[in-house]
């Protein structure tokens, strides 16, 4: 692995995005990176790609056109099954509603994606105990563990969202729309936490949002406009 | 965490979706267990109408026919078998025991069965079971008379009570000047022997003894002091139930009754006949087959419509899976467990159920129809028709699953929504 690829956890060239069932939908996205322990923001209206953008990311959308590295590997290279696995590993993933299983009970909502990062579930043990760690990092109780996540305050939801996502070690967090339904206070908590576990846990940072009043916290802006065109902003 | 304690926590949370859709496919296999485990219960318990008995001897007919006549009372005898034939055939060594059968009279529409006490020693039904008294006991005195359950009930006979023999079937003659006293009622066994009324063999011939030249002579008008002396030695049987000493030799004594020289018989046996009769009712058992494995079909179709239902609810949880990691073959297998676990526990369910059932109604059937519905045919029954149903499970789940990884592959992505 070179020096560049030991920087880069995520780096892609030119992506042609485009859905079958929407002829009309057809995005470029000129070719970028996002180095460990960097974060990015993601801005543009509705309706100008993001989620397709993430979704090619992540490698569930396989792009008309292009490559995207992730720790040095193409993930489009792989075979199907084992790109599924390489998300679950390299790739933790942060929703708008957080989208925490609401008939798992904490822990198991943060160790969902460790089920699939191999094809047998690793009985080790050692999930378990990094669940618990990310936990006390992030100021969860230890009750809370063993609670239904319907019963836990949104705060303390954003918590358990965030610790899934940094369950399997990633190289980067994808978070779609993270802080659109919260307040400015609760915004800057929740980003605060986020960008503080990320660089614990070294791990890049990719964000999706409509608020570009966030803008000034991230050393890195791609912003989608719907004339298919795009700027990454230094 | 297991891919099984995802289905088990997801099943979990839809409990009520879910315990209603179980219900449903519960009760459907239930009431199959239960029809063919009442089903199985007459068949067998109509192949065991008769059981020890090796042959049944009567004039020359049809198989069926003698059976029909004999066992089932069922039609007439076109002859008669005379004494002297029986005698001979009773003569025989390899004939362990024999017991004779005069049909012809009747009581109140039930045939009566002339016969000796040795018929309720040797006649046997089910898993040869003997016939049993509910109260009193075999006759003795010649006009003694016992009656199957069913007569007792319907007629509301105990022992002592007075009865009166009609000649023939439905003959309005009776033999007034001869009442019979009731001596013991027998036990419901599920068998034409439950309504019939058993009479002695002399008492056959007692009641049809011209009697006016007797009446002359005494002043005792009727009972047995009538016939004290008299040679009651019938003249003829319609049939006889045997038994032979070594079952090698039943065919070899069906042969020499069959070639008997000085009258055409016929011998027959009474469990090949009966399984030949039976199958006048195979056409209704296979419709009844059709009938219920179109059940199990629609029971699998419910279940496989209730799991398409509840996948487009969750859509966004199959999504949320997908992006962290699960691949399409991860959501076609939770679906395809979701499906196995709900016609597992489905299965188990309509076990119990069928079982609760059949406990409730064993008695009703018992005292009805004389068959006992035990759980361990319950088990055989649903054993089979639980396995065929399990081995079609999957194909039933194949459906939701193929829609689920078809949407998995569609990238269908929890951003955004």
């Amino acid at each position: 692995m070179t020096d560049k690829e030991q920087q880069e956890a995520i780096s892609w060239s030119k992506l042609s995005l485009s859905w079958d069932d929407r002829s009309a939908f057809q995005r470029c996205i000129a070719p970028g990176q996002i180095a460990r322990n960097g974060a990015t923001l993601l801005v543009g209206a509705s309706g100008t790609g993001k989620s397709t953008f993430l979704a090619s990311l992540c490698g569930i959308k396989i792009p008309d056109e292009g490559s995207v590295f992730i720790a040095g590997t193409n993930i489009y290279d792989l075979p199907n099954a084992r790109r599924d696995m390489f998300r679950a590993a390299h790739i933790g993933v942060i929703f708008q509603q957080l989208a925490l299983l609401p008939f798992l009970n904490t822990l198991s909502n943060i160790m969902l994606p460790l089920r699939f990062k191999n094809f047998w579930p690793n009985r080790s043990g050692d999930g378990e105990q990094r669940a618990r760690l990310l936990c006390h990092d992030l100021g969860l109780p230890e009750h809370l563990l063993a609670q239904d996540v319907g019963t836990l305050s949104v705060g303390q939801q954003q918590r358990v969202a965030i610790a899934r996502a940094l369950i399997c070690d990633p190289t980067l967090i994808l978070a779609d729309e993270p802080t659109a339904a919260l307040d400015r206070e609760n915004r800057d908590m929740f980003l605060d936490l986020l960008f503080s576990m990320s660089k614990v846990n070294k791990t890049a940072l990719l964000i999706a949002s409509h608020d570009e009043g966030i803008a000034h916290r991230f050393s890195n802006v791609i912003t989608l406009q719907k004339e298919s065109r795009h700027r990454v902003a230094a | 965490m297991s891919l099984s304690t995802l289905v088990l926590k997801s099943l979990q949370a839809r409990r009520l979706a879910v315990s209603l859709t179980m219900f449903a496919i519960a009760s459907s296999l239930a009431l199959i267990i239960v029809v063919e485990t009442v089903r199985e219960g007459a068949r067998q318990n109509f192949l065991n109408t008769i059981s020890s008995t090796d042959l049944i001897l009567g004039a020359r007919t049809g198989d069926v026919q003698l059976l029909l006549y004999s066992i089932f009372h069922l039609g007439n005898a076109s002859n008669n078998i005379t004494w002297k034939s029986y005698q001979d055939i009773a003569a025989n060594d390899e004939i362990d025991w024999i017991v004779p059968v005069s049909l012809g009279d009747s009581h109140r529409g039930y045939r009566v069965v002339g016969t000796t006490p040795e018929f309720f020693q040797h006649y046997n039904y089910g898993q040869r079971e003997q016939l049993t008294f509910s109260s009193g006991k075999q006759f003795a005195g010649l006009f003694d008379v016992v009656v199957g359950a069913a007569v007792a009930k319907d007629l509301a006979y105990e022992v002592g009570a007075k009865l009166i023999v009609a000649h023939g079937l439905e003959s309005f003659v009776e033999h007034m000047e001869f009442p019979f006293q009731v001596s013991g009622v027998l036990n419901a066994t599920g068998t034409p022997v439950d309504r019939s009324v058993f009479v002695s063999i002399e008492a056959i011939q007692a009641i049809h003894t011209n009697i006016a030249p007797l009446q002359n002579n005494t002043n005792d008008l009727s009972g047995e002091a009538l016939f004290d002396g008299m040679d009651l030695t019938p003249q003829s049987v319609t049939a006889a139930l045997i038994g032979v000493r070594s079952k090698l030799s039943i065919f070899n004594v069906q042969r020499q009754i069959n070639k008997y020289p000085n009258e055409p018989l016929s011998a027959i046996l009474p469990g090949v006949t009966l399984a030949e009769l039976y199958q006048i009712t195979a056409v209704v058992e296979t419709a009844l087959r059709i009938i219920l494995w179109a059940v199990i079909v629609a029971s699998l179709l419910g279940m496989s419509a209730m799991l398409v239902a509840t996948l487009s609810a969750r859509e966004r949880e199959l999504a949320i899976m997908r992006t962290i990691g699960a691949s399409p073959w991860h959501i076609a297998a939770l679906i395809m467990m979701e499906a196995l676990l709900l016609a597992t526990l489905s299965a188990l369910c309509a076990l119990v159920l069928a079982n609760i059932v059949l406990s409730v109604s064993s008695p009703t059937l018992e005292d009805r129809y004389g068959f006992a519905v035990t759980h361990s045919r319950a088990l055989a029954s649903g054993s089979s028709i639980l396995a065929f149903f399990m081995i079609l499970a999957p194909l039933a789940g194949l459906v939701p699953v193929i829609s689920a990884y078809r949407n998995s592959l569609a990238a269908r992505l929890a951003f955004n929504n």
